[in-house]
Protein backbone atom coordinates (compact mmCIF):
# COMPACT_ATOMS: atom_id res chain seq x y z
CA UNK A 1 0.00 0.00 0.00
CA UNK A 2 2.82 2.36 0.95
CA UNK A 3 4.34 1.89 -2.47
CA UNK A 4 1.38 3.59 -4.19
CA UNK A 5 1.09 6.48 -1.81
CA UNK A 6 3.58 8.75 -3.52
CA UNK A 7 2.16 8.59 -7.08
CA UNK A 8 -1.36 8.84 -5.68
CA UNK A 9 -0.69 12.02 -3.72
CA UNK A 10 1.19 13.46 -6.70
CA UNK A 11 -1.87 12.79 -8.84
CA UNK A 12 -4.09 14.55 -6.32
CA UNK A 13 -1.79 17.57 -6.25
CA UNK A 14 -1.88 17.63 -10.04
CA UNK A 15 -5.71 17.53 -10.07
CA UNK A 16 -5.84 20.39 -7.58
CA UNK A 17 -3.55 22.50 -9.76
CA UNK A 18 -5.73 21.81 -12.81
CA UNK A 19 -8.79 22.84 -10.84
CA UNK A 20 -7.19 26.13 -9.76
CA UNK A 21 -6.08 26.77 -13.33
CA UNK A 22 -9.56 26.11 -14.72
CA UNK A 23 -11.06 28.38 -12.06
CA UNK A 24 -8.62 31.20 -12.85
CA UNK A 25 -9.28 30.85 -16.60
CA UNK A 26 -13.04 30.95 -15.98
CA UNK A 27 -12.81 34.06 -13.80
CA UNK A 28 -10.31 36.04 -15.90
CA UNK A 29 -11.73 35.08 -19.31
CA UNK A 30 -8.86 36.47 -21.40
CA UNK A 31 -7.19 34.84 -24.44
CA UNK A 32 -3.77 34.79 -22.70
CA UNK A 33 -5.13 32.40 -20.09
CA UNK A 34 -6.84 29.50 -21.83
CA UNK A 35 -8.17 26.79 -19.52
CA UNK A 36 -6.62 23.36 -19.15
CA UNK A 37 -9.06 21.90 -21.67
CA UNK A 38 -7.96 24.16 -24.55
CA UNK A 39 -4.31 23.72 -23.61
CA UNK A 40 -4.68 19.97 -23.49
CA UNK A 41 -6.22 20.03 -26.97
CA UNK A 42 -3.26 22.05 -28.23
CA UNK A 43 -0.95 19.61 -26.47
CA UNK A 44 -2.51 16.65 -28.26
CA UNK A 45 -2.44 18.46 -31.61
CA UNK A 46 1.27 19.24 -31.15
CA UNK A 47 1.89 15.66 -30.13
CA UNK A 48 0.08 14.34 -33.21
CA UNK A 49 2.03 16.56 -35.59
CA UNK A 50 5.27 15.30 -34.06
CA UNK A 51 6.41 18.83 -33.25
CA UNK A 52 6.18 18.38 -29.50
CA UNK A 53 8.25 15.23 -29.53
CA UNK A 54 10.90 16.87 -31.72
CA UNK A 55 11.25 19.86 -29.38
CA UNK A 56 11.11 17.76 -26.24
CA UNK A 57 13.80 15.44 -27.54
CA UNK A 58 16.02 18.40 -28.45
CA UNK A 59 15.67 19.70 -24.89
CA UNK A 60 16.17 16.27 -23.34
CA UNK A 61 19.26 15.73 -25.44
CA UNK A 62 20.79 18.96 -24.12
CA UNK A 63 20.08 18.09 -20.49
CA UNK A 64 21.37 14.53 -20.79
CA UNK A 65 24.50 15.61 -22.65
CA UNK A 66 25.37 18.20 -20.01
CA UNK A 67 24.57 15.71 -17.26
CA UNK A 68 26.74 13.10 -18.93
CA UNK A 69 29.85 15.23 -19.04
CA UNK A 70 29.45 17.46 -15.99
CA UNK A 71 28.20 15.03 -13.34
CA UNK A 72 30.87 12.30 -13.46
CA UNK A 73 33.61 14.91 -13.85
CA UNK A 74 32.38 16.92 -10.86
CA UNK A 75 31.89 13.80 -8.74
CA UNK A 76 35.38 12.50 -9.48
CA UNK A 77 37.08 15.86 -8.89
CA UNK A 78 35.05 16.58 -5.75
CA UNK A 79 35.73 13.17 -4.19
CA UNK A 80 39.41 13.49 -4.99
CA UNK A 81 39.59 16.97 -3.48
CA UNK A 82 37.70 15.75 -0.41
CA UNK A 83 40.36 13.11 0.25
CA UNK A 84 43.53 14.96 -0.76
CA UNK A 85 44.73 18.10 0.97
CA UNK A 86 46.77 19.13 -2.07
CA UNK A 87 43.93 18.85 -4.57
CA UNK A 88 41.59 20.46 -2.08
CA UNK A 89 43.79 23.54 -1.75
CA UNK A 90 43.36 24.07 -5.50
CA UNK A 91 39.72 23.09 -5.95
CA UNK A 92 38.15 24.47 -2.76
CA UNK A 93 38.83 28.19 -3.38
CA UNK A 94 37.63 27.86 -6.98
CA UNK A 95 34.44 26.12 -5.92
CA UNK A 96 33.89 28.71 -3.21
CA UNK A 97 34.08 31.59 -5.68
CA UNK A 98 32.33 29.97 -8.63
CA UNK A 99 29.54 27.97 -6.98
CA UNK A 100 27.40 30.95 -5.86
CA UNK A 101 27.80 32.67 -9.26
CA UNK A 102 24.49 32.76 -11.18
CA UNK A 103 25.45 30.57 -14.14
CA UNK A 104 22.53 31.84 -16.25
CA UNK A 105 24.22 35.26 -16.33
CA UNK A 106 27.13 33.64 -18.15
CA UNK A 107 24.91 32.80 -21.12
CA UNK A 108 26.18 35.63 -23.36
CA UNK A 109 29.82 34.92 -22.48
CA UNK A 110 29.48 31.25 -23.22
CA UNK A 111 27.68 31.93 -26.49
CA UNK A 112 30.44 34.30 -27.53
CA UNK A 113 33.07 31.72 -26.61
CA UNK A 114 31.46 28.56 -27.93
CA UNK A 115 29.23 29.83 -30.72
CA UNK A 116 25.49 29.74 -31.12
CA UNK A 117 25.14 25.97 -31.48
CA UNK A 118 24.18 23.26 -29.03
CA UNK A 119 27.57 23.10 -27.38
CA UNK A 120 27.16 26.50 -25.72
CA UNK A 121 23.82 25.43 -24.22
CA UNK A 122 25.21 22.10 -23.06
CA UNK A 123 28.19 23.81 -21.44
CA UNK A 124 25.97 26.31 -19.65
CA UNK A 125 23.75 23.55 -18.24
CA UNK A 126 26.87 21.57 -17.44
CA UNK A 127 28.18 24.43 -15.29
CA UNK A 128 24.97 24.44 -13.25
CA UNK A 129 25.20 20.71 -12.61
CA UNK A 130 28.99 20.68 -12.17
CA UNK A 131 29.33 23.01 -9.21
CA UNK A 132 26.38 21.58 -7.30
CA UNK A 133 27.78 18.07 -7.62
CA UNK A 134 31.34 19.23 -6.93
CA UNK A 135 30.43 20.82 -3.61
CA UNK A 136 28.36 17.82 -2.49
CA UNK A 137 31.09 15.36 -3.45
CA UNK A 138 33.76 17.34 -1.59
CA UNK A 139 31.63 17.60 1.54
CA UNK A 140 30.75 13.94 1.74
CA UNK A 141 34.27 12.73 0.99
CA UNK A 142 35.58 14.96 3.76
CA UNK A 143 33.04 13.68 6.25
CA UNK A 144 34.01 10.05 5.77
CA UNK A 145 34.82 8.51 9.16
CA UNK A 146 38.42 7.73 9.91
CA UNK A 147 37.50 4.34 11.32
CA UNK A 148 35.74 3.29 8.12
CA UNK A 149 38.75 4.24 6.01
CA UNK A 150 41.16 2.54 8.43
CA UNK A 151 39.10 -0.63 8.64
CA UNK A 152 39.19 -1.06 4.87
CA UNK A 153 42.83 -0.02 4.67
CA UNK A 154 43.70 -2.67 7.26
CA UNK A 155 42.34 -5.27 4.83
CA UNK A 156 44.97 -4.20 2.32
CA UNK A 157 42.90 -1.88 0.14
CA UNK A 158 44.85 0.23 -2.32
CA UNK A 159 43.82 3.62 -3.62
CA UNK A 160 41.58 2.21 -6.34
CA UNK A 161 39.76 -0.11 -3.94
CA UNK A 162 39.36 2.76 -1.53
CA UNK A 163 37.82 4.94 -4.23
CA UNK A 164 35.32 2.39 -5.49
CA UNK A 165 34.56 0.44 -2.31
CA UNK A 166 34.46 3.30 0.19
CA UNK A 167 34.60 6.87 -1.07
CA UNK A 168 32.21 6.69 -4.04
CA UNK A 169 29.43 4.63 -2.43
CA UNK A 170 29.62 6.77 0.72
CA UNK A 171 28.93 9.85 -1.39
CA UNK A 172 26.22 8.39 -3.66
CA UNK A 173 23.11 9.36 -1.67
CA UNK A 174 24.37 12.90 -1.31
CA UNK A 175 25.27 13.05 -5.00
CA UNK A 176 21.71 12.09 -5.85
CA UNK A 177 20.41 14.87 -3.64
CA UNK A 178 22.65 17.33 -5.44
CA UNK A 179 21.43 15.92 -8.75
CA UNK A 180 17.81 16.62 -7.84
CA UNK A 181 18.63 20.17 -6.76
CA UNK A 182 20.68 20.93 -9.84
CA UNK A 183 18.15 19.36 -12.25
CA UNK A 184 15.56 21.89 -11.12
CA UNK A 185 17.94 24.77 -11.81
CA UNK A 186 19.14 23.15 -15.02
CA UNK A 187 15.64 23.01 -16.50
CA UNK A 188 15.17 26.71 -15.72
CA UNK A 189 18.49 27.59 -17.33
CA UNK A 190 17.61 25.30 -20.25
CA UNK A 191 14.52 27.39 -20.92
CA UNK A 192 16.55 30.58 -20.90
CA UNK A 193 19.23 29.20 -23.20
CA UNK A 194 16.63 27.92 -25.67
CA UNK A 195 15.15 31.36 -26.10
CA UNK A 196 18.29 32.33 -28.03
CA UNK A 197 19.79 31.21 -31.31
CA UNK A 198 17.87 28.01 -31.79
CA UNK A 199 14.80 26.73 -33.60
CA UNK A 200 14.16 23.68 -31.51
CA UNK A 201 13.69 22.78 -27.87
CA UNK A 202 10.71 23.37 -25.60
CA UNK A 203 12.06 26.78 -24.56
CA UNK A 204 11.98 27.83 -28.18
CA UNK A 205 8.45 26.44 -28.59
CA UNK A 206 7.21 28.44 -25.59
CA UNK A 207 8.70 31.74 -26.76
CA UNK A 208 7.79 31.13 -30.41
CA UNK A 209 4.12 30.42 -29.70
CA UNK A 210 4.09 33.41 -27.38
CA UNK A 211 5.29 35.60 -30.27
CA UNK A 212 2.68 34.03 -32.57
CA UNK A 213 0.00 34.73 -29.94
CA UNK A 214 -0.80 30.99 -30.03
CA UNK A 215 -1.57 30.91 -26.31
CA UNK A 216 -2.96 27.36 -25.99
CA UNK A 217 0.17 26.10 -27.74
CA UNK A 218 2.34 28.14 -25.38
CA UNK A 219 0.68 26.52 -22.37
CA UNK A 220 1.02 23.11 -23.96
CA UNK A 221 4.77 23.72 -24.32
CA UNK A 222 5.04 24.96 -20.71
CA UNK A 223 3.28 21.76 -19.62
CA UNK A 224 5.68 19.70 -21.71
CA UNK A 225 8.69 21.42 -20.12
CA UNK A 226 7.23 20.72 -16.67
CA UNK A 227 6.75 17.08 -17.57
CA UNK A 228 10.35 16.96 -18.73
CA UNK A 229 11.51 18.26 -15.35
CA UNK A 230 9.23 15.83 -13.54
CA UNK A 231 10.49 12.95 -15.69
CA UNK A 232 14.13 13.81 -14.93
CA UNK A 233 13.30 13.96 -11.23
CA UNK A 234 11.63 10.56 -11.35
CA UNK A 235 14.62 9.21 -13.24
CA UNK A 236 16.97 10.37 -10.47
CA UNK A 237 14.66 8.75 -7.89
CA UNK A 238 14.65 5.41 -9.68
CA UNK A 239 18.40 5.50 -10.20
CA UNK A 240 18.93 6.21 -6.50
CA UNK A 241 16.69 3.30 -5.47
CA UNK A 242 18.64 0.99 -7.76
CA UNK A 243 22.10 2.20 -6.80
CA UNK A 244 21.57 2.91 -3.09
CA UNK A 245 19.45 0.03 -1.80
CA UNK A 246 20.93 0.34 1.70
CA UNK A 247 19.53 3.85 2.07
CA UNK A 248 16.03 2.51 1.30
CA UNK A 249 16.36 -0.24 3.92
CA UNK A 250 17.48 2.35 6.44
CA UNK A 251 14.37 4.46 5.82
CA UNK A 252 11.97 1.55 6.36
CA UNK B 1 55.71 -14.23 19.71
CA UNK B 2 54.88 -10.62 18.98
CA UNK B 3 57.30 -8.20 20.58
CA UNK B 4 57.27 -4.46 20.90
CA UNK B 5 60.65 -2.99 21.76
CA UNK B 6 60.88 0.54 22.99
CA UNK B 7 57.99 1.48 20.75
CA UNK B 8 57.03 5.17 20.68
CA UNK B 9 54.59 7.20 18.65
CA UNK B 10 54.26 10.95 18.19
CA UNK B 11 51.53 12.50 16.12
CA UNK B 12 52.57 15.43 13.97
CA UNK B 13 50.12 18.30 14.21
CA UNK B 14 50.33 21.15 11.71
CA UNK B 15 52.69 21.53 8.79
CA UNK B 16 56.43 21.79 8.27
CA UNK B 17 58.12 24.40 10.45
CA UNK B 18 55.09 25.08 12.58
CA UNK B 19 54.59 21.39 13.18
CA UNK B 20 54.02 20.28 16.73
CA UNK B 21 54.69 16.82 18.09
CA UNK B 22 51.95 15.31 20.22
CA UNK B 23 53.24 12.18 21.94
CA UNK B 24 50.76 9.28 21.92
CA UNK B 25 52.73 6.67 23.83
CA UNK B 26 56.34 6.19 24.86
CA UNK B 27 58.86 3.39 25.33
CA UNK B 28 56.49 0.48 25.06
CA UNK B 29 57.79 -3.01 25.72
CA UNK B 30 55.44 -5.89 25.23
CA UNK B 31 55.73 -9.59 24.50
CA UNK B 32 52.68 -11.54 23.37
CA UNK B 33 53.25 -15.30 23.24
CA UNK B 34 51.90 -16.94 20.06
CA UNK B 35 48.36 -18.14 20.55
CA UNK B 36 47.81 -16.08 23.67
CA UNK B 37 45.13 -13.56 24.41
CA UNK B 38 46.54 -10.37 25.92
CA UNK B 39 45.01 -7.09 26.92
CA UNK B 40 46.08 -3.51 27.11
CA UNK B 41 44.16 -1.93 29.94
CA UNK B 42 43.93 1.76 30.58
CA UNK B 43 41.74 4.84 30.84
CA UNK B 44 40.58 6.57 27.69
CA UNK B 45 43.13 8.87 26.17
CA UNK B 46 46.16 6.84 27.26
CA UNK B 47 47.04 5.84 23.70
CA UNK B 48 45.59 2.32 23.68
CA UNK B 49 44.02 2.65 20.26
CA UNK B 50 47.21 4.17 18.87
CA UNK B 51 49.05 1.02 19.93
CA UNK B 52 46.65 -1.14 17.94
CA UNK B 53 47.00 1.14 14.93
CA UNK B 54 50.77 0.82 15.04
CA UNK B 55 50.72 -2.97 15.44
CA UNK B 56 48.15 -3.19 12.62
CA UNK B 57 50.54 -1.24 10.40
CA UNK B 58 48.09 1.60 9.86
CA UNK B 59 50.40 4.08 11.56
CA UNK B 60 54.20 4.03 11.47
CA UNK B 61 55.87 4.21 14.90
CA UNK B 62 58.19 7.16 15.57
CA UNK B 63 60.82 4.93 17.07
CA UNK B 64 61.38 1.43 18.35
CA UNK B 65 60.55 -1.81 16.61
CA UNK B 66 57.93 -4.52 16.28
CA UNK B 67 59.01 -8.12 15.86
CA UNK B 68 56.84 -11.05 14.90
CA UNK B 69 58.60 -14.34 15.59
CA UNK B 70 61.87 -12.45 15.37
CA UNK B 71 61.19 -10.79 12.01
CA UNK B 72 60.74 -7.04 11.80
CA UNK B 73 57.14 -5.95 11.19
CA UNK B 74 56.47 -2.85 9.15
CA UNK B 75 53.33 -1.71 7.43
CA UNK B 76 50.21 -3.72 6.77
CA UNK B 77 50.34 -7.48 6.59
CA UNK B 78 47.71 -9.78 5.10
CA UNK B 79 47.40 -12.05 8.15
CA UNK B 80 46.65 -9.29 10.65
CA UNK B 81 42.97 -8.57 11.22
CA UNK B 82 41.66 -5.55 13.09
CA UNK B 83 38.24 -5.18 14.67
CA UNK B 84 37.48 -1.55 15.39
CA UNK B 85 35.51 -0.19 18.27
CA UNK B 86 32.53 0.72 16.08
CA UNK B 87 33.16 -2.31 13.85
CA UNK B 88 34.03 -0.32 10.70
CA UNK B 89 31.31 -1.95 8.62
CA UNK B 90 30.41 -0.31 5.33
CA UNK B 91 26.71 0.69 5.48
CA UNK B 92 26.31 0.17 1.70
CA UNK B 93 27.42 -3.45 1.74
CA UNK B 94 25.17 -6.14 3.16
CA UNK B 95 26.36 -8.62 5.77
CA UNK B 96 27.82 -11.03 3.25
CA UNK B 97 29.47 -8.28 1.18
CA UNK B 98 31.03 -6.82 4.32
CA UNK B 99 32.28 -10.18 5.49
CA UNK B 100 33.95 -10.97 2.19
CA UNK B 101 35.57 -7.55 1.82
CA UNK B 102 39.08 -8.72 2.67
CA UNK B 103 38.85 -11.52 0.12
CA UNK B 104 37.51 -9.12 -2.50
CA UNK B 105 40.49 -6.85 -1.93
CA UNK B 106 42.74 -9.90 -2.30
CA UNK B 107 41.09 -10.34 -5.74
CA UNK B 108 39.61 -13.74 -4.96
CA UNK B 109 36.94 -14.76 -7.51
CA UNK B 110 33.31 -14.57 -6.35
CA UNK B 111 32.79 -18.34 -6.18
CA UNK B 112 35.81 -18.83 -3.92
CA UNK B 113 34.79 -15.93 -1.72
CA UNK B 114 31.40 -17.56 -1.17
CA UNK B 115 33.00 -20.90 -0.44
CA UNK B 116 35.12 -19.37 2.31
CA UNK B 117 32.54 -16.97 3.69
CA UNK B 118 29.46 -19.17 3.96
CA UNK B 119 30.83 -21.58 6.58
CA UNK B 120 31.99 -18.61 8.66
CA UNK B 121 28.60 -16.89 8.42
CA UNK B 122 27.02 -20.21 9.36
CA UNK B 123 29.34 -20.57 12.36
CA UNK B 124 28.54 -17.06 13.56
CA UNK B 125 24.79 -17.49 13.05
CA UNK B 126 24.70 -14.82 10.35
CA UNK B 127 23.68 -16.93 7.37
CA UNK B 128 19.99 -15.95 7.54
CA UNK B 129 20.97 -12.29 7.80
CA UNK B 130 23.45 -12.22 4.96
CA UNK B 131 21.30 -9.92 2.79
CA UNK B 132 20.74 -7.42 5.61
CA UNK B 133 22.51 -4.08 5.70
CA UNK B 134 24.48 -3.22 8.87
CA UNK B 135 22.16 -0.39 9.89
CA UNK B 136 19.33 -2.85 10.45
CA UNK B 137 21.38 -5.05 12.82
CA UNK B 138 21.86 -4.88 16.58
CA UNK B 139 25.26 -4.03 18.08
CA UNK B 140 26.03 -7.66 18.86
CA UNK B 141 25.19 -8.75 15.32
CA UNK B 142 27.32 -5.98 13.83
CA UNK B 143 30.18 -7.16 15.94
CA UNK B 144 29.77 -10.70 14.64
CA UNK B 145 29.87 -9.37 11.09
CA UNK B 146 33.14 -7.62 11.92
CA UNK B 147 34.44 -10.89 13.38
CA UNK B 148 33.34 -12.78 10.25
CA UNK B 149 35.21 -10.28 8.11
CA UNK B 150 38.30 -10.71 10.24
CA UNK B 151 38.14 -14.52 10.26
CA UNK B 152 37.67 -14.65 6.49
CA UNK B 153 41.26 -13.58 5.90
CA UNK B 154 42.42 -16.41 8.20
CA UNK B 155 44.44 -14.19 10.52
CA UNK B 156 47.19 -15.34 12.84
CA UNK B 157 47.04 -12.01 14.67
CA UNK B 158 43.74 -10.47 15.72
CA UNK B 159 43.61 -6.94 17.14
CA UNK B 160 40.43 -5.74 18.83
CA UNK B 161 39.73 -2.21 19.98
CA UNK B 162 37.33 -2.22 22.95
CA UNK B 163 35.36 -4.91 21.16
CA UNK B 164 32.65 -5.31 23.78
CA UNK B 165 32.24 -1.76 25.01
CA UNK B 166 29.01 -1.02 23.13
CA UNK B 167 27.22 -4.21 24.20
CA UNK B 168 24.99 -4.51 27.25
CA UNK B 169 26.29 -6.48 30.23
CA UNK B 170 24.78 -9.87 29.29
CA UNK B 171 25.64 -9.48 25.64
CA UNK B 172 29.17 -8.61 26.67
CA UNK B 173 29.63 -11.79 28.70
CA UNK B 174 28.25 -13.92 25.87
CA UNK B 175 30.56 -12.18 23.40
CA UNK B 176 33.58 -12.75 25.66
CA UNK B 177 32.85 -16.48 25.88
CA UNK B 178 32.27 -16.53 22.17
CA UNK B 179 35.72 -15.06 21.62
CA UNK B 180 37.25 -17.79 23.78
CA UNK B 181 35.43 -20.43 21.73
CA UNK B 182 36.68 -18.87 18.52
CA UNK B 183 40.24 -18.87 19.80
CA UNK B 184 39.91 -22.50 20.82
CA UNK B 185 39.10 -23.42 17.21
CA UNK B 186 41.72 -21.22 15.60
CA UNK B 187 45.33 -20.72 16.62
CA UNK B 188 45.51 -16.93 16.65
CA UNK B 189 47.37 -14.46 18.79
CA UNK B 190 44.84 -11.96 20.08
CA UNK B 191 45.48 -8.52 21.51
CA UNK B 192 42.59 -6.53 22.81
CA UNK B 193 42.30 -3.09 24.19
CA UNK B 194 39.93 -2.62 27.09
CA UNK B 195 39.04 -0.32 29.91
CA UNK B 196 37.38 -3.00 31.99
CA UNK B 197 39.58 -4.71 34.54
CA UNK B 198 37.22 -7.72 34.89
CA UNK B 199 37.12 -8.21 31.14
CA UNK B 200 40.89 -8.06 30.80
CA UNK B 201 41.39 -10.52 33.65
CA UNK B 202 38.76 -12.95 32.38
CA UNK B 203 40.03 -13.00 28.82
CA UNK B 204 43.79 -12.61 28.93
CA UNK B 205 46.84 -14.46 30.01
CA UNK B 206 48.80 -11.21 30.09
CA UNK B 207 47.49 -7.78 31.03
CA UNK B 208 49.44 -4.60 30.36
CA UNK B 209 48.31 -1.68 32.47
CA UNK B 210 48.71 1.74 30.93
CA UNK B 211 48.54 5.18 32.46
CA UNK B 212 49.46 8.74 31.59
CA UNK B 213 48.23 10.74 28.69
CA UNK B 214 50.16 12.22 25.78
CA UNK B 215 52.21 10.21 26.24
CA UNK B 216 50.73 7.12 27.81
CA UNK B 217 53.02 4.36 28.98
CA UNK B 218 52.90 0.90 30.46
CA UNK B 219 53.13 0.99 34.23
CA UNK B 220 52.71 -2.65 35.03
CA UNK B 221 52.03 -6.08 33.57
CA UNK B 222 50.35 -9.13 35.05
CA UNK B 223 50.45 -12.79 34.04
CA UNK B 224 47.13 -14.46 34.73
CA UNK B 225 48.33 -18.02 35.33
CA UNK B 226 45.02 -19.91 34.93
CA UNK B 227 44.53 -18.29 31.52
CA UNK B 228 47.66 -19.71 29.91
CA UNK B 229 46.88 -20.72 26.32
CA UNK B 230 48.14 -24.29 26.84
CA UNK B 231 45.78 -24.71 29.79
CA UNK B 232 42.73 -23.08 28.31
CA UNK B 233 42.87 -24.12 24.70
CA UNK B 234 45.06 -27.19 24.86
CA UNK B 235 42.46 -29.73 25.96
CA UNK B 236 38.72 -30.15 25.68
CA UNK B 237 37.84 -30.68 29.32
CA UNK B 238 38.64 -27.14 30.32
CA UNK B 239 36.29 -25.14 28.13
CA UNK B 240 33.23 -25.91 30.24
CA UNK B 241 34.91 -24.03 33.06
CA UNK B 242 34.79 -20.61 31.43
CA UNK B 243 31.67 -19.71 33.33
CA UNK B 244 33.10 -20.96 36.61
CA UNK B 245 36.25 -18.97 36.02
CA UNK B 246 34.23 -15.80 35.67
CA UNK B 247 33.27 -15.90 39.35
CA UNK B 248 36.38 -17.60 40.66
CA UNK B 249 38.23 -16.16 43.62
CA UNK B 250 41.45 -16.57 41.70
CA UNK B 251 40.47 -14.03 39.08
CA UNK B 252 39.13 -11.65 41.70
CA UNK B 253 42.55 -11.65 43.33
CA UNK B 254 44.16 -10.69 40.03
CA UNK B 255 41.56 -7.98 39.45
CA UNK B 256 42.27 -6.61 42.92
CA UNK B 257 46.01 -6.52 42.29
CA UNK B 258 45.52 -4.72 38.98
CA UNK B 259 43.15 -2.22 40.51
CA UNK B 260 45.65 -1.54 43.27
CA UNK B 261 48.37 -0.96 40.71
CA UNK B 262 46.21 1.54 38.81
CA UNK B 263 45.22 3.37 41.97
CA UNK B 264 48.79 3.49 43.20
CA UNK B 265 49.89 5.09 39.99
CA UNK B 266 47.04 7.55 39.90
CA UNK B 267 47.77 8.80 43.42
CA UNK B 268 51.49 9.07 42.58
CA UNK B 269 50.64 11.08 39.53
CA UNK B 270 48.46 13.49 41.45
CA UNK B 271 51.23 14.24 43.92
CA UNK B 272 53.92 14.57 41.27
CA UNK B 273 52.16 16.74 38.70
CA UNK B 274 49.06 18.37 40.13
CA UNK B 275 46.31 19.07 37.62
CA UNK B 276 48.15 17.56 34.70
CA UNK B 277 45.93 17.78 31.65
CA UNK B 278 46.55 16.82 28.09
CA UNK B 279 44.87 16.57 24.75
CA UNK B 280 41.62 14.71 24.55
Amino acid sequence: MKKYKKPLSALMAFALLLLLWALAAFVIKKPFLPGPWLSAKAFLALLKSGALLKHALASLKRVLASLGFAFPLAAALGLWAGRSVKVDSLVSPLAYVLHPLPKAALLPVIMLLFGLGDSAKIILLGLVIFFQALVSAMDSARRLSRELVDSVRSLGAGKRDMAFIVILPAALPELFTSLRVSLGTAVAVLFLSETFATENGLGFLIVDSWARIAYPEMYAAILALSFLGLGLFAMADVAEKLLCPWAAQRRN
Amino acid sequence: MLEARNLSLDYVLGKKRKAELIPAFRALNMALPSGSISSVLGPSGCGKTSILNVIAGLVRPSSGSLLLDGAELSGLRPKTAVIFQHYGLLPWRNVEANAELGLLIQRLPAAERKKKIHPILEELGLMDFRRFYPDSLSGGMKQRVAIARALAIEPDLLLMDEPFSSLDALGREAAQDFLLELRKKRPMTILLVSHSIEEAVYLSERVYVMAGRNPGFIVDSFDIEPNRAEKRFGNDSYSADYQNMRDSKELLVYAKAIRASINRFMSDEKEAVPGQGGLA
